[in-house]
């Protein structure tokens, strides 16, 4: 099955309907989704455990769709956890196969791609996947990396400890270069760091299939997620369960979005005071007077905020040769 | 078909309306179903150690360390005090207590009476073989001062502090390190953030969190361990009774784990 159902699934007058109603409360922007039950769906129907997983992919196509209906422009799926590698060869073989025509459909349907303006991003340590698939997985992420209506993260040998470390090295690279100081190290700046550095943190998490766990998946962003945890399998799931879900994001809004605020708060008086204890350890002679102390903190605040930015530039244009880098590759080699 | 702007405002304040109205039976079902399951009388606190001991027997897994997020503006020290006594009772030795601001961080000293007081109630004086402890960011940790009995009790008071902030001291002490070449850049892996943090807070990774109030969200408790911790949400801990609270165990007892394979 294409990445974009053909016909409309299911948009009858009812979905239009509610919709209409659900749009007239918050909608999360950002949702993030753990897709598990693929294969507890193939044993319950009798099919192989691969049916199951392309099964599962049909649905996250279908889900999209309906996501992008409500008015929910970005998604993130966990697709492959680097503890889903302890699995039967057999099974891993299988995902990787499916990644691989999956990606590659993708490509062929480029044009879709540019209608709908989606931007695919690939999330994880690539470097743990078969060559073939780090390069094709480069090529949809680089060519969709301008678009801007729609978001897909899928999170690939992905697990959120080993985001975070990945973010730890390159921050320590950082310091260890110069361009930074391990005082700037920071919440926000920690966040540029992670593998959803664009990305705003999710402001709803679906996890199928009834379990209540988070499994390594976004442990950070989403510390201030509305979590639902929805019993169904995962090809099971259906526009209603969206819906349901939906109105639980709206059910806890506000509560959440009281601890965000302070959250943020909280954040920005923070920086101002590691910014000013800067000043004050640096500062040895005690003669300054008090309006010198703040003109001070304030061209501290410029270096650092130029520090980040210079740091920032470095990391970014890290990443985007390495996609470049596969994606001459695998030109060079397909010729 | 033409729709004028006051048909239009009229279609908006109704689809408001109707959205409302769909929450305001949702909140009622979500009442109704709270009353349904606490319907059957419970003495939460006149019950006997016999029976204890039986529930405990009944209980599939019990956590080790168990994670208890209260997101209530209003905080009562003595419930959290039984939740803690019962479920020392049925097997938990270390407990995370966390509230956003900080508010429990501050009331220690209440906390630590209201603690006395849940035990005194509870359980026979000859049966109370154990020692509780509540740490606190300065003091020493469990394992730090050498001899730890197996009939300790440790328990942390955490706030949002000890999150995500955590993680950026750790990340910033990692890059000192690196810079002065006491460590490798490849070394920073999992296991040596593990150890780092271990190191700072001696507890294991809570198996489940409960959490308590408004709001279905874990508001900022330590990211980084709660990777593989079961999330059970209660409506309140208010006048929590003892049946609630093995509800909930036996609830975590279905759980079941498959790290990823």
């Amino acid at each position: 099955m294409s990445w974009f159902p053909q016909k409309k699934t299911g948009q009858s007058w009812v979905h239009r309907v509610c919709q209409k109603i659900l749009k007239s409360g918050p909608i999360p922007k950002h949702v993030a989704f753990i897709m598990d039950g693929n294969r507890r769906f193939a044993v319950k129907n009798h099919m192989e455990r691969a049916e199951g997983h392309f099964k599962g992919f049909d649905k996250l196509a279908e889900t999209l769709e309906w996501c992008l209906d409500i008015g929910i422009t970005e998604v993130t799926v966990y697709a492959f956890s680097i503890e889903n590698f302890k699995r039967s060869k057999e099974e891993v073989d299988c995902l990787m196969e499916l990644a691989r025509q999956k990606f590659t459909r993708l490509m062929q349907e480029k044009e879709l791609i540019q209608k709908h303006e989606v931007c695919v991003r690939v999330l994880g340590n690539l470097n743990l996947l078969p060559l073939d698939v780090q390069e094709v997985i480069a090529e949809c992420v680089h060519f969709s990396k301008d678009n801007k209506r729609a978001v897909l993260n899928v999170c690939f040998a992905y697990t959120s400890r080993d985001e975070i470390c990945a973010a730890m090295r390159e921050l320590a690279e950082g310091v260890q270069l110069g361009l930074i100081r391990d005082s700037d190290v920071s919440e926000e700046l920690m966040e540029k760091c992670l593998y959803t550095s664009q990305s705003p943190h999710p402001d709803l998490l679906i996890r199928t299939s009834g379990e209540v766990r988070l499994s390594d998946f976004l442990l950070w962003q989403t510390s201030y997620s509305c979590l639902s945890f929805v019993d169904v399998l995962w090809p099971e799931f259906s526009i209603w369960h969206l819906y349901g879900a939906v109105l639980h994001y709206q059910r806890n809004y506000p509560s959440i979005k009281s601890a965000i605020d302070s959250d943020m708060a909280d954040r920005i008086r923070r920086q101002r005071e590691q910014d000013y204890e800067c000043v004050i350890s640096t500062c040895d002679s005690s003669d300054q007077s008090t309006s010198s102390l703040s003109s001070r903190v304030h061209q501290y605040t410029l270096d650092r905020e130029a520090r980040i930015k210079q740091f920032l530039h470095h990391v970014n244009s890290k990443r985007l040769h390495y996609f470049q880098e596969l994606v001459n590759r695998k030109k060079t080699v397909g010729v | 078909m033409y729709i004028t702007d006051s048909g239009q405002y009229c279609l908006t304040m109704l689809e408001t309306k109707l959205l409302s109205l769909l929450h305001v039976l949702i909140a009622v079902g979500d009442f109704l179903r709270h009353c349904f399951y606490s319907l059957p009388i419970r003495f939460p606190y006149q019950w006997k150690n016999l029976q204890q001991k039986a529930d405990a027997r009944d209980l599939k897994k019990v956590p080790t360390h168990l994670g208890v997020i209260v997101c209530e503006e209003d905080i009562s020290l003595p419930d959290i005090a039984n939740l803690i006594v019962w479920s020392i009772a049925l097997g938990v030795s270390y407990f995370s207590i966390y509230d956003l601001n900080g508010y429990i961080k501050r009331k220690r000293k209440e906390l630590k009476e209201a603690l006395d007081n849940a035990q005194k109630k509870c359980l026979d004086e000859e049966q109370r073989k154990y020692t509780i402890v509540i740490h606190n960011d300065a003091e020493s940790r469990p394992h730090e001062n050498g001899c730890y009995s197996s009939n300790k009790i440790d328990i942390q008071l955490l706030s949002k502090a000890d999150g995500r902030q955590n993680l950026v001291e750790t990340t910033r002490l990692l890059s000192q390190q690196v810079a002065s070449k006491q460590r490798r850049l490849e070394d920073i892996t999992p296991s040596t953030v593990e150890e780092i943090i271990k190191e700072k807070f001696h507890f294991p990774d809570p198996e489940l969190i409960l959490r308590f109030g408004k709001g279905e969200c874990l508001f900022g408790f330590q990211p980084w361990q709660i990777r593989l911790t079961e999330i059970l949400s209660a409506r309140s801990h208010h006048n929590l009774g003892y049946s609630s609270l093995t509800d909930l165990f036996h609830q975590y007892g279905e759980t079941k784990q498959r790290f990823g394979r």
